[in-house]
C-alpha cells in the first residue's frame, strides 16, 4: 500500500477515533492539572504543601513568598505557554514537511533565537535573560522570513522540502556565526552555554504577557488550518480538488510555526526537541486526523514540559538541572520505546 | 560508461567538468593555504618548496608547520564527503548526515567524559571520541535492528539517541569552567588546530578500506533506489549492503573525529551541493569527496586567515557550508522557475 | 555468505590494526621530549613532559596560560606574547602589563605567531596544550605544567622554576599569606561570615569554597565561609529557591562590571533583608585571575571593603 492510500484509510476510520480522542484529550488535561500541582509544590527547596498552600493565600513570609510567586508560578506559566506553542508547532511542521527528522526548529527559530541573543550579549552588553526574551523573538521572526524568502526565491510558493532545506541551510549560517562569536568572547560563551539549556525561569509574568497574544494567535491559525491539513496529507491534487487552497495553507503554517516556535524559544530558549516528539507520540496513538493530532499535542507537551522542570529541581537539589536537558532525557527514552514497539508509521 | 572489472560507472560530462574544476579549486586553495600566514609565502615559492626546493626557512614554513594541516584539510573533507553521500543515499534522506546514527554527539560526549574524568592528555581525549563515536552508533544499531537499517525506526531512534547526547553535552559544558568549557567547544566544532602528521597517517590508513568498500557499494546502493524487490531479483541482499554502507559511514567519519574533532557539516552538505551543481540524479561519490576537501579547505583557510580572530574550521563549515547551500537552493528554484 | 564473511571478518581485522596504529602514532609522538643536555647558560627543569634546559635569563618568554602570564609579570619579566582567554578582552587590566603581543586564545594558541615572537622560553600546558608540544619545543625550549586545576601555589612554583625565579615566587606567595594574616590581624572579623557568589544563570548561582582561589583569600583574611556541601571544598551550586543558604554576614557577587547594579542577581535583591551587605567585585581577578599578582589584586579589594566598613 502507498503512503497516501494508508493515509486514507486511516482518515476513514477517524470517526471510530473521534471518541478515543475526546477521551485522550481529557485525560491529558487531569495530566496537566497534576503536573501545575506538583510544579507549584515542589522544588529545589523542600517546602511542605501545607506552606505552600498558606503563602498562596497569603500567609508565607518573605522567603516563602519569594519562592512561589517569584519562582514557582511564573515557571509554571511559561512551562505551560510554551509548551503548549511547541506541540502544535511541532505537529504542524511535521504535517507540513512530511519528514521525522523536522523539529519546530527547522525553520531557523532557533538558529535566528540563539545568534540574537549572542550579538545582545557581545555587542549590547546584555546579561539577564528577561532582556534576551525580545531580542530572541526579533531573531527568530527574521531568520524564518529568511527561510520562507530563500525558499521560495521569488515563486511565491512555500514547498516544504524545499523550505527544509532553506531552514537547515540558513540555520547552519547563523549557528556557525553564533559559535564564532561565542568563542570569541567568554561572556557571549557562558551565556549562551546556559541559553542553550533552556530554562523556564527569569522571565517576569509581564515578559509572558505580552508573548501571550502572539501565542494565541499562532494557536487560531492552527485550528484553522487543521482541516486543510488532513486534506494535504492525502496529496496535493485531491486537495485541490476538494477545495482546499494549498498555497494559502503553506503559508498559513509558516505563519504560525513561526508565532508558536519563536515564542516557545524566546520564552525558554531551544527546547524544541518536544516539539519533535510529542506530535509523533500523539500521532502513534491516536491516529492521523490533525485535527485530533494538534489539540492533544497543545495538551500533552505542556505536561512533559513541566514534568522536566519538575524531575530538574529535585534529581540534584539543592541545584537545578535545566529543563531542556531533563526534557531530551524523559522525552527520547518514550520516543524510542514507542518507536520500537509499535507499528510507527513514517508520516 | 567505465568499466573497470566489475565496477561499472556511468560517466557524464559535466560531472567530469565538476569534477576538474573542484579538483583545480583544491590545488589554488592548497596553494594558498600553505602561503598564507605570519610567514607569507608567494604562490610559486610554495610550488617550489613542494617540488623540493625553496631555502631552509621556507621548507620549515611549508612541510613542518603547514603542510599536515593542509593535507589533513583535504583529506578529512573527502572522508566526511564520502561518509555523507553514503548515509544520504542509504535512508534516502537529503536532511542526513552521519550525526543520525548519534556519531558527532557521541563523539562530543566521549571527549567530554574523558576530559571530566581523566582531565586527560590528547591521545586520552581523542580515544574517547572515537570510543563515544562508535559507542552511540552502535547503541542506536542495536535499538532500531528490528525495523530494518533505512527505516523510519533508525531515524527516530537516532534522533533520540542525538538528542539525549546533546543535552548531556550541553550538561558537562556548564559543569566546567568557562575557559576548559570554551576548549572542548572549540574541539566539538572541528578543528584543525596541532594535526600532525602521525595520527593523520594513522587515521587515513584506517579509512581507506572502507573508502574502497564505499566505491563498490555504490553502484549496488544505486540499485536498491529501484526498490528493494528489484534490487533483490538482481541477487543485490538490500539489508546486507546497507548495513556496510551504514559500517563504511561510521569508520570514516570516526576516522575524520579522530583527527580533527566532529567537523561540522560537511557530510551533510558536501554531497547535497555535488549533486545541485552537477544536475545528477544520484549522489556521486568522487564529487562528494572532492566538494569535500573544497568545502573543509576553503574553510580552513577562512577561519585561519581571513577572520578578524582565528577560529577553529567547524565554525566556518557551518556558515561556508549553509552560504553554498542557501545558494545552491535559490538557484535550482530559479532555474526550475 | 563466504563473501559475507570475508567482509565482515575484514572488518575486524582492519579495526584492530587501525586501533593499534592510531595509538602507536599518538604515542610515538608524545614519546619524543626535549632531551638536550645541560649547557652553560641553561638549567634543567623537569616538568609534565619530561626535561628541558632552558636559558637561564629569559629575555622574551611567551605564556599560554592566564596563570603562567600572572606569575611572570609578577616576577618582572614581561613577556613578549601570552595566550588570551579572550581576543576581546586581551590581557588582563590587573596584571599592568604592557606590550605584550596576544598569540592567540588559550585553547587555540597561534604557532606562527609565536614563532615570529622568536621567543627563547615557551611555558604552556598539558591538559590543554598536549597536542602541540612538539611543535612548540621546535620553536624554543618548551615547559609544560601538568595541569590548571592543580593547586595553583604548585603550579607557581614550576613556573617559577622554569624562568629561574624560584626563590622570588615562593617569597611573592609567603608575601601573600603574611598580608592575608596581617589583614586578619588589623581588622579583628573573626566570627563574621563571608560567601563569594558567581550568578551563572537563571537556575543556579555557584558559591565559592574555601579551598577555591579567592574563597581561601577570604578565610585567610579571617572570614568564615559558611558550610555547604562543596565539591572538593571548590563550589557548590544552588538554585535560587534556596538562595538563603547563601546568606552571610558579607556577600561579594562577582561581575564583569563592578558599577553595574543590574549584576545582582534577583534571588539577592528580592531577599534584601537577609543580605545586608553586598558588593561587587571583579570577575577577571576574583575569579579568572589566579596567581600572585591576582591574589594581591583581590586582598587589595578586600583590604579596601574591610576600611569602608572599619
Amino acid at each position: 500500500m502507498t503512503a497516501r492510500a494508508v493515509t486514507a484509510a486511516r482518515l476513514e476510520s477517524r470517526g471510530r477515533r473521534g471518541g478515543r480522542a475526546v477521551g485522550g484529550m481529557l485525560v491529558l488535561l487531569a495530566a496537566l492539572l497534576l503536573a501545575v500541582l506538583l510544579s507549584l509544590a515542589v522544588g529545589a527547596n523542600p517546602l511542605s504543601p501545607a506552606t505552600v498552600w498558606a503563602t498562596l493565600r497569603g500567609d508565607g513570609n518573605a522567603e516563602t513568598d519569594y519562592i512561589v510567586f517569584d519562582l514557582r508560578i511564573p515557571r509554571t506559566i511559561t512551562g505551560i505557554l510554551a509548551g503548549a506553542a511547541l506541540g502544535v508547532a511541532g505537529a504542524l511542521i511535521q504535517a507540513f514537511t512530511r519528514n521525522p527528522l523536522a523539529d519546530p526548529g527547522i525553520l531557523g527559530v532557533n538558529a535566528g533565537a540563539a545568534l540574537a541573543v549572542a550579538l545582545g550579549v557581545s555587542f549590547l552588553g546584555l546579561r539577564d535573560v528577561s532582556q534576551f526574551v525580545w531580542l530572541a523573538f526579533l531573531g527568530a521572526l527574521v531568520a524564518t522570513v529568511a527561510v520562507y524568502l530563500i525558499g521560495s526565491s521569488g515563486r511565491g510558493s512555500a514547498d516544504p522540502l524545499r523550505l527544509t532545506l532553506a531552514g537547515v541551510a540558513l540555520g547552519a549560517v547563523l549557528s556557525g556565526i553564533t559559535t564564532g562569536l561565542a568563542l570569541s568572547n567568554p561572556d557571549a560563551f557562558d551565556s549562551m552555554r546556559s541559553w542553550n539549556a533552556g530554562s523556564l525561569l527569569g522571565r517576569g509574568v509581564d515578559t509572558i504577557s505580552s508573548v501571550l497574544p502572539f501565542v494565541v494567535l499562532g494557536l487560531v491559525i492552527a485550528v484553522v488550518l487543521a482541516p486543510a491539513l488532513n486534506a494535504i496529507a492525502l496529496g496535493e491534487d485531491i486537495a485541490r480538488a476538494q477545495g482546499a487552497n494549498v498555497a494559502g495553507v503553506r503559508i498559513g503554517v509558516v505563519i504560525a510555526v513561526t508565532l508558536l516556535a519563536g515564542s516557545a524559544t524566546a520564552l525558554a530558549g531551544p527546547i524544541s526537541f518536544i516539539g519533535l516528539m510529542v506530535p509523533h507520540v500523539i500521532r502513534w496513538t491516536f491516529g492521523v486526523d490533525q485535527r485530533a493530532i494538534l489539540p492533544l499535542s497543545a495538551a500533552l507537551a505542556p505536561v512533559v514540559v513541566l514534568t522536566a522542570d519538575v524531575l530538574g529541581r529535585v534529581i540534584i537539589a539543592p541545584a537545578e538541572v535545566p529543563v531542556g536537558i531533563v526534557a531530551a532525557f524523559i522525552g527520547a527514552p518514550v520516543l524510542i520505546v514507542l518507536a520500537r514497539r509499535r507499528n510507527a508509521s513514517a508520516l | 560508461m567505465l568499466r573497470c572489472g566489475p565496477l561499472r560507472m556511468p560517466v557524464r560530462p559535466r560531472s567530469i567538468a565538476i569534477g576538474l574544476a573542484a579538483a583545480a579549486a583544491l590545488a589554488l586553495l592548497g596553494v594558498l593555504s600553505l602561503g598564507l600566514g605570519t610567514y607569507p609565502l608567494a604562490p610559486q615559492d610554495v610550488v617550489r618548496v613542494l617540488l623540493g626546493g625553496g631555502d631552509a626557512m621556507q621548507r620549515t614554513v611549508v612541510i613542518d608547520w603547514r603542510l599536515s594541516r593542509t593535507v589533513a584539510a583535504i583529506t578529512i573533507g573527502a572522508l566526511l564527503g564520502i561518509a555523507g553521500a553514503l548515509f544520504q543515499t542509504v535512508t534516502r534522506n537529503p536532511l542526513a548526515s552521519p550525526d543520525i546514527l548519534g556519531l558527532s554527539n557521541g563523539a562530543f560526549t566521549g571527549m567530554l567524559l574523558a576530559l571530566i574524568v581523566f582531565s586527560g592528555s590528547w591521545p586520552i581525549l581523542t580515544a574517547g571520541s572515537v570510543i563515544g563515536g562508535l559507542a552511540t552508533s552502535a547503541l542506536i544499531w542495536l535499538l532500531s535492528a528490528r525495523g530494518g537499517m533505512q527505516g523510519f525506526r533508525l531515524i527516530v531512534v537516532g534522533i533520540g539517541v542525538s538528542a539525549v547526547l546533546a543535552s548531556l553535552n550541553t550538561w558537562m559544558l556548564l559543569q566546567i569552567e568557562l575557559e576548559t568549557a570554551m576548549f572542548a567547544s572549540a574541539w566539538g566544532t572541528g578543528s584543525l588546530n596541532g594535526v600532525t602528521a602521525g595520527p593523520l597517517a594513522g587515521a587515513l590508513l584506517c579509512a581507506l578500506p572502507f573508502v574502497v568498500a564505499a566505491i563498490v557499494l555504490v553502484p549496488r546502493l544505486r540499485q536498491l533506489g529501484l526498490g528493494d524487490d528489484l534490487a533483490a531479483s538482481t541477487g543485490v541482499r538490500p539489508p546486507a549492503v546497507r548495513a556496510a554502507a551504514l559500517l563504511a559511514g561510521v569508520v570514516l567519519v570516526a576516522a575524520a573525529t579522530a583527527v580533527a574533532g566532529p567537523v561540522a557539516f560537511v557530510s551533510l552538505a558536501a554531497p547535497q551541493i555535488a549533486r545541485a551543481v552537477a544536475r545528477t540524479p544520484h549522489l556521486s561519490l568522487v564529487l562528494s569527496a572532492l566538494l569535500g576537501s573544497v568545502l573543509l579547505l576553503g574553510a580552513d583557510v577562512v577561519a585561519q586567515h581571513l577572520l578578524p580572530t582565528a577560529l577553529p574550521v567547524g565554525v566556518v563549515t557551518l556558515s561556508v557550508g549553509g552560504a553554498y547551500l542557501v545558494l545552491m537552493i535559490i538557484l535550482e528554484i530559479r532555474r526550475r522557475a | 555468505m563466504p563473501l559475507r564473511v570475508r567482509r565482515r571478518a575484514a572488518s575486524l581485522l582492519t579495526g584492530s590494526l587501525c586501533a593499534l596504529l592510531l595509538l602507536s602514532g599518538c604515542a610515538a609522538e608524545s614519546g619524543a621530549s626535549g632531551d638536550a643536555p645541560e649547557t652553560a647558560g641553561t638549567h634543567d627543569v623537569e616538568h609534565a613532559r619530561g626535561t628541558t634546559a632552558v636559558p637561564n635569563a629569559p629575555q622574551r618568554v611567551v605564556t599560554l596560560e592566564p596563570l603562567e602570564l600572572d606569575t611572570a609579570v609578577a616576577v618582572g619579566i614581561t613577556p613578549v606574547g601570552a595566550a588570551v582567554a579572550s581576543n576581546v578582552a586581551g590581557v588582563p587590566g590587573y596584571l599592568e602589563a604592557d606590550g605584550v603581543a596576544a598569540v592567540g586564545t588559550v585553547p587555540e594558541p597561534d604557532l606562527e605567531a609565536i614563532a615570529a615572537l622568536e621567543p627563547d622560553l615557551i611555558i604552556g600546558t598539558e591538559s590543554r596544550h598536549s597536542a602541540l608540544y612538539e611543535q612548540l619545543a621546535a620553536i624554543a625550549p618548551t615547559v609544560f605544567i601538568a595541569s590548571q586545576a592543580d593547586p595553583w601555589r604548585d603550579n607557581a612554583l614550576l613556573i617559577g622554576t622554569a624562568l629561574n625565579r624560584e626563590d622570588e615566587v615562593a617569597e611573592l606567595l609567603s608575601a601573600v599569606d603574611d598580608r592575608c594574616a596581617a589583614l586578619a590581624d588589623e581588622y579583628a572579623v573573626d566570627g563574621e561570615t563571608a560567601q563569594l557568589i558567581r550568578p551563572r544563570d537563571e537556575t543556579t548561582l555557584s558559591l565559592y569554597g574555601p579551598v577555591s582561589f579567592s574563597g581561601s583569600l577570604l578565610e585567610c583574611a579571617g572570614f568564615t565561609i559558611p558550610e555547604q556541601d562543596w565539591t572538593d571544598g571548590l563550589q557548590a551550586d544552588i538554585s535560587p529557591e534556596n538562595a538563603l543558604s547563601a546568606q552571610a554576614d558579607h556577600v561579594f557577587i562577582t561581575a564583569t562590571d563592578v558599577d553595574d547594579e543590574s549584576a545582582i542577581p534577583a534571588a539577592i535583591t528580592r531577599n534584601a533583608a537577609s543580605f545586608p551587605s553586598v558588593t561587587l567585585v571583579d570577575t577577571s581577578y576574583w575569579v579568572s585571575g589566579v596567581g600572585p599578582k591576582g591574589a594581591q589584586a583581590v586582598l587589595d579589594d578586600i583590604e579596601s571593603f574591610l576600611e569602608a566598613s572599619r
